[in-house]
This record gives C-alpha cells, structure tokens and sequence, in this order.
C-alpha cells in the first residue's frame, strides 16, 4: 500500500515534533525522509515544502519550539493535502510555519522603520545576506532538461500574458476576468517553481499569490499604491524568468535576481492589512529604478506578444474549407437521418448538428484580428500630417480590439488614411485662432471609432472642424458639370456630390489632398468590400463619414434565382427591388423592351441571355424581375424564380476560370452543387 | 510530321507515371500531379463555357474547374455510365493549381526508366500546342507521357479565350 508510506512518514514527524525535548537537527532528519518519501512518490511539489522546511531547521532560522509547532501544522496540512488532492494551502498559515517556510521574508507584524533611509538599508541588508549583488545560485536539482525547457515556456507565456492582465486592470480594477487570469498565471508559476525547487522565484509568486487572493475575494482593489505594489511584484516575477531563461540559453548556473526587500514587505502588508503607505510606495519605487528592472521598452515589447500560434495561412484557408464542407456534409446526413424514425438517429443528428455548428462559429474567428493594428499606423499618420500643415489634432481611437478578418482588415487600410486626411487637411480649421473664436477647443480631435453591430462592422471617422463647405461644394460640382445649375438639391444629396469621380473643392492641389481622386475611390474600396458609406455634417461643428463593412468577406447575403435548371447567387446588398413580371408595364418592342423604375427607364434583360446559360425562351409569367444597382449603374434582370436569401460563403473560382468575368466566385449549396455569385460591376456595365 | 523536339523537361520529372486511358490509348502522367482518383463528382456547368469545360465541382470544399479530357483531345463524344476524374494539382511558386480531368479509366501506377522515353512527335492532330512530353516504349504498347504543367496552362489559355470572346460576342451583339 503506497499510500500508507507517506503517512508513516508524515505520522512520525508529527510524533518527533510533538516531544518537546526535540531539537531542530532531529526534525530536520524526519523532515528530510518524509521530503525523500514523497519524492519517491513523485508528489514533488509537497516534497518541495518539506525539503523546505527541512532546510530552515538546518540553518536554525527559526527557534526550535516554533518550529516545533509549525511542523505539527504542516504535518496536518500536509495530510490533508494528500488526502483530498487539493493544492497546498499557504495562505491561512500561521506565521511560524510562514516562518518556517519562508525563511528569508520579513515578519509580517514588524513595523516598518522609516528612520534614516530604511530602504538602501533593507536592501543593503539582503545583498549582504546574499553575499552575490542581489543575485542568488538556484540550485536546481531537477535533471530532467526538458522540464525545466517546458516551464520556462509555459511561465514566459504567463508573465506576457500577466503584464497585459495588469495594464487591463490599470484601466478597470474591478474586472474579475482579469484578476483571475492573473492570479492563474501567478498560481501556475508558483507550483511549477515548487516543482523545480527555484526558491527565490517560487516565494514571491507565493507571496503575490496571497495577495491576489485577497484581491479576489474582493477585499484589495488593485488602484493606486495597490496597483503598483502588485505591479512591482509581477515585474519581479518577469524579471526572474526572463533571468533563469537567460541563464538556461547561456546554459549557466541558473541565478535567481533577488526580489527586493521591500518589494517582499508590502506584499506582506498588502496581504495583511490590505493597503501600503506612500512612504514604503517611495522606497519601492527606488528600488525599480535599479537597471535591472524592466523599463518601459521591454515592457511594450512584451506586452506586444499575445499568447498565439502562428500557422500557416494556406492551412487555415484548408481548415476553413474543410469545415464548409462538413457543414454541408452535416445537413446532407442531417436530412437522411430525419427520415429515419429512429430516437437514436434523432439524437445523434442533434449532437452532431450542435458540434458541426459549433465548429463553424469557431472557423468563422480564426480570420479575426483587432483592428488596432491599422489604427495604430493612422495615429502616426495623424501626428505626421499635423505638423505639417501645423495644426493642433487629436486623434482618439475607440474600439482598437474590435475584430475583423484579416482579408478586410487589409481592405480598409487605404481608405481610412483617405478619410483621415481628409479630415486632417479640409475638415479641421486652418488656424488655432479660427477654432477658439468658433468657440472651440484649440486642439482639434479626429475620432476613429470601431463597433460591431449586427453582424456588420462599424467605423466612424469624424472631426470637430468646420463642417462641409456646401456653397462651395455645390459651386464646384456645377463647374465641374456634375450637376445642372437649375437643379435643386438636398443638403445630403450635396454632401455626397465630394464622392463623385473627379470632385475636389480643394483650390490648389496639395501633396496631401486635393487631386479629387480620394473620396471617390474610397466610396468605391467600400463598395467593392460590399460596404454602405454614409456621411453627415454639420457646418461649423463637424463631419461625420460612417463605414459599415460586412464582417466577413468571404460570407455574403445572397438573393438565390433559378435560370432553367441552374441556380445564381446576387449579392443581396446589390438587390433593389425584386418585382413580379406581371406586375410590371414593359414599353418597346423586341429585343429592346423597357421598364419604368424609379423614374427612369432601364433596358430589361434577361440574366440567361447575358450569362448564355439556358433559360425559358420568352418573357411570361411566373418570371420576376430583379433591379439591381452596382456602381451607381442600375439593371433590370429577369430570372425564372426567386428561390430565397441566405448566407452563402464565397469560394474562388481559381486560375483556370479567371477568365469568367460574370462571376465573382462559387458558393457551395446545401444540394453540393455550387451556385455562381454574380460579379454585379460587370453584369450591369455589359449593358449597352 | 515526326519532327522531334528536344525534350528536356523529361529529366524533371520521377519515373513513376499514372497510366490512363481514353478510347484504347494509353496516356501516362507523372505521378506526383495527381493528387487523387475519384469515380463521381457533382458538376454544375458554367455558363458559356468552351465544351471541354464541363464545369465545376466541389472538391473539399474548393471549387476546381473539371475539364474532359475526350472533348479536349478530340475523341468522339461516348455515352459512359461509369465516370473517372483525376484530380491534378500543380505547385508553383506563384499559386497551387488544382483541377479535375475526366478520363475513362485508370489502369496502373508505372515506373517508367528515362531510356524508355522517347521525344515526343508532334501530332497534326494536337496542332494547338504540345502537350506531351515524351512517349514511352514498354512492352504493352506506347504511352503518351503528359506534360502536367503545359497542358493546365493551354487549358488556362483555351478558357479565358473563349470567355473573353464570348463576353466580346455579346457586348458586340447587345449594341
């Protein structure tokens, strides 16, 4: 019986603890056994604690009858421990076994002195201690190369991720999601440092542990000096790692940096009595001033890695086709297994229907990146461009972690610099003098902001200038003879007129905007991602230019026509109005046969003719007409049936079928048959 | 007629060949193009396509252009009831390729030594461009030893010709 083994042993040290005539080599002895017993039980981790424990008697840090004690209470945490499988518990322990355990941290209840210059002393103290400039040896008796590899991963991994954790929680000190991450990530370390027997870095994510406990049960709140206390701590720990990774690169004796004193104490303090003073603050923050620690430089460049996998992009791209393809497979299988009246079959298609589902929800985010990446380019576009044209602007950012897929994300780069500049060089005001007699602030602020709202994604530029010029703006278009003199027109119809090809108010073409090419390309970078672009200004106040974006682009809403037995996709976006044949009044005669829509006549073709694809011969019943507009150009198409709408996910055609300029693309049906998602642009403009 | 041609593609290729057939002749193709054999796909045709582009087919969830070898090759047109598709995919540094080729049967992975392989003749009948690499002497018979990578870029070529003409064809009709 194996497990009888460790209960002797731990029996027969709380039998020695319990004589009162025993002396500190003696419990240091059994304490030395039990460590060996359970190290042959490879329970390494509690082994850890007792060889710990072991080693404070032998350098007779604590007094005997102390010790004693905290033996007897070590023994009973120890049992239950093993007995219930749970982690060690520290935090309640009484402050000899601490003692015992964590030989070199001060004693909680001693009062800070702050006499003379306390602080150079303390740490003066420890390095004299030491003997070794504030670095010890950590020896490692682990052999085993490849652990010590893994760990020293596994915990790089969890100090990146806890430094993003603490600057989350700068911004919001109450999120509990953060906490927990952080106490997880300190957790995990401090029992993988048990495991190692790296002492240093193990007492203080012991400590930091302890007091992220308390942070969690709610009675610290991480602010202020709290914030940097823990701040300080998980520096500490970082700086540890990153040195034991260092010195296993360098493959040296692995050295531990020593984690200031005063660092150890108000952790104590925030442990014991939850706050710290600004005095011990002080001395905490000359210690980091010391190089060893992280500057700001390492810090961003840590806080840059996020905890990912680089793959592959062609794999993923096959990854996410294979599971289109399960998809489909699934609601193949899901309409056989529906016929069967079988309980069985009815409970296996709903388990597979939610797995399948869930994996497609999944597949859907791999392509999701936060969309801060662009905006962090504009914020330097915006800095650049400013002081060029030597004017004061803000540029606020909102919503940066928003994400979109990569693919859009490459899209919408250009256009946003377009919106940005000009907003920079039109929209805001020339002079500070010209702002603060409109009653403004002398700095102007462009805001960018991201926000995904029904399945679409959002992005506003706006700025606080002068609003759109549309005297001018009007002025311009009837010189540019995009619109007749005599028309009148609504203030937004006006607005839109700077997104016609070849507009620009502006009176000289400057280098950053005013060639007129801008807007009237961003409107069409936009359409062609199947985005809506909207525009509204207030003069003297502000423009406001609203992208909505599909999330995707590789799912569209698809309009699904039947032309004789082949099937289509038209990109709902793109549909108008789709109108019964009856129902419409055609003029013409032939080959050439009108229709009134909206006020304006369109030439009424039949889709099947435009793709040469095999179609009821004659316009008749039952036949609908499908209006659609693409580039500003409107189409009358008649299909033999509107079968429906639905997401349909675009696939390429390939090299091969380049050529075929009807079509933007295949979309996998539920039958496995694949419908053409027309390419609108040039459906409407083979139009003659 | 028999004019030879030099042929020094034959030395990139490994001496395995998939040997096919069409009618009763023998084709061979490098083994190392052909990523799969499959006996039925799905085809939706596409729309104004040239002939020998039957159209396309979900593969694994892609899209690949299926292509009848007969029809390209000019045999006569034959009812068969048991259909034979080899998927081709071609590496380049540029893009991967894949595409489907129907072919009437798939009778033998054969390792074909390079002193077997002749240059290959060209044919009056494939006066559009060469497509083959070499012909190959083994004991059953020639086997015509198809080039991979020139025959997916004629096919590229031939399908965006008659696209292209047909969008002109009826551009021009339209006006």
């Amino acid at each position: 019986m194996q497990t009888n083994k460790w209960r002797d042993a731990i029996d027969h040290v709380t039998k020695i603890a319990k004589r009162e005539s025993c002396t500190l080599k003696s419990l240091e002895q059994v304490l030395g056994q039990l460590a060996k017993e359970l190290e042959q039980e490879r329970i390494s981790g509690l082994a850890f604690i007792a060889t710990t424990a072991a080693q404070s008697c032998e350098s007779q840090c604590i007094d005997a009858t102390s010790a004693r004690f905290a033996i007897i209470d070590l023994c009973e945490r120890l049992l239950v421990a093993l007995e219930t499988s749970q982690p060690f518990d520290f935090c309640n322990a009484n402050s000899s076994l601490r003692a015992l355990l964590f030989p070199k941290e001060t004693e909680p209840d001693q009062p800070f002195t702050s006499t003379g210059q306390p602080g150079e002393a303390i740490v003066s103290s420890i390095s004299d201690d030491l003997g070794n400039q504030g670095y010890r040896d950590e020896i490692c008796l682990c052999t085993d190369e490849q652990l010590l590899k893994e760990f020293l991963n596994e915990a790089n991994e969890h100090m990146q991720n806890a430094e993003q954790l603490m600057l989350d929680l700068e911004n919001n000190p109450l999120d509990q999601a953060s906490i927990d991450g952080l106490f997880r990530a300190v957790h995990s370390l401090k029992g993988s440092a048990g495991v190692l027997e790296l002492q240093s870095l193990g007492a203080i994510s012991h400590l930091a542990e302890s007091v992220l406990v308390r942070v969690r049960e709610g009675k610290v709140v991480v602010r202020g000096n709290t914030f940097e206390v823990i701040l300080a701590a998980v520096d500490a720990i970082a700086l540890q790692v990153s040195s034991l990774t260092k010195c296993y690169h360098a493959k040296r004796t692995l050295k531990c940096p020593v984690p200031p004193d005063i660092l150890l104490h108000c952790l104590e303090r925030l442990r014991v009595t939850g706050h710290c003073s600004n005095e011990e603050l002080r001395l905490l923050r000359n210690t980091r001033t010391a190089p060893e620690f992280m500057t700001g430089n390492t810090k961003a460049k840590l806080t840059a890695i996020t905890n990912t996998l680089r793959v592959d992009g062609k794999r993923l791209e096959q990854l996410i086709d294979l599971i289109g393809e399960l998809v489909i497979t699934d609601a193949m299988v899901q309409r056989e297994l529906c016929q069967r009246e079988s309980l069985i079959a009815a409970s296996v298609a709903s388990r597979l229907r939610k797995v399948v589902r869930e994996v497609q929800q999944l597949s859907l985010t791999l392509k999701m990146v936060p969309i801060g990446t662009v905006f962090q380019k504009l914020n330097r576009l915006v800095r650049d461009l400013s002081t060029k044209l030597n004017k004061l602007v803000e540029l606020q950012i909102v919503g940066a972690e928003t994400e979109v897929d990569k693919t859009l994300l490459e899209c919408i780069a250009d256009p946003l610099v377009h919106l940005i500049r000009n907003s920079l060089d039109h929209g805001i005001e020339s002079t500070t003098a010209e702002r603060i007699a409109a009653g403004k602030p002398a700095v102007a602020s462009i805001r960018l902001k991201a926000e995904l709202r029904a399945g679409s994604i959002y992005l506003h530029v706006s700025d606080d200038g002068r609003g759109l010029n549309r005297e001018r703006i009007l002025a311009r278009a009837i010189e540019c003879g995009l619109v007749d003199a005599t028309a009148t027109l609504t203030d937004p119809e006006i607005d839109n007129l700077i997104f016609e090809p070849g507009f620009s108010t502006a009176t000289e073409v400057t280098e950053i905007s005013g060639r007129g090419v801008g807007m009237d390309v961003v409107r069409r970078n936009v359409e062609s991602m199947r985005g809506n672009l909207t525009l509204t200004s207030q003069p003297g106040r502000g423009t406001e230019i609203s992208l909505e974006l599909p999330l995707t682009l590789s799912i569209i809403d698809g309009t699904v026509v039947r032309i004789g037995e082949q099937v289509f996709i038209i990109p709902t976006l793109s549909v108008i109005e789709q109108v019964q044949f009856d129902a419409l009044e055609f003029s013409g005669s032939g080959d050439c046969q009108l229709v009134s829509f909206r006020s304006r006549f369109l030439h009424v073709r039949r889709l099947g003719d435009v793709l040469g694809t095999p179609h009821a011969n004659s316009l008749k019943h039952g036949q609908v007409v499908v209006f659609v507009e693409s580039v500003g150009k409107q189409s009358a198409l008649v299909v033999d049936e509107v079968i429906g709408q639905q997401p349909v996910v675009i696939k390429p055609l390939g090299s091969v079928l380049a050529g075929v300029g009807f079509f933007a693309g295949g979309a996998l049906l539920l039958d496995g048959k694949i419908g053409f998602v027309l390419d609108l642009k040039t459906v409407c403009n083979n139009d003659n | 007629m028999n004019e030879v041609l030099p042929g020094p593609e034959i030395k990139r290729t490994s001496n395995s060949y998939l040997v096919f057939q069409l009618d009763s002749s023998d084709y061979a193709i490098a083994v190392e193009h052909v990523s799969e054999i499959i006996t039925s796909l799905t085809c939706s045709p596409v729309p104004g396509s040239p002939e020998f582009l039957i159209g396309v087919a979900n593969f694994r969830g892609r899209i690949l252009p299926m292509i009848d070898l007969r029809t390209r090759f000019r045999f006569a047109k034959r009812d068969s009831n048991r259909e034979c598709f080899m998927i081709v995919t071609l590496e380049s540094e540029e893009e991967s390729l894949e595409l489907g080729l129907k072919i009437d049967s798939v009778s033998e992975v054969a390792y074909i030594p390079f002193e077997l392989i002749d240059p290959a003749p060209t044919m009056a009948m494939f006066s559009d461009k060469l497509v083959f690499s070499g012909v190959a002497r083994i004991n059953s018979g020639a086997k015509l030893i198809v080039d991979a990578s020139k025959l997916v870029g004629q096919l590229k070529d031939a399908v965006t010709f008659a696209f292209s003409d047909q969008v002109g064809r009826r551009a021009s009709s339209t006006n």
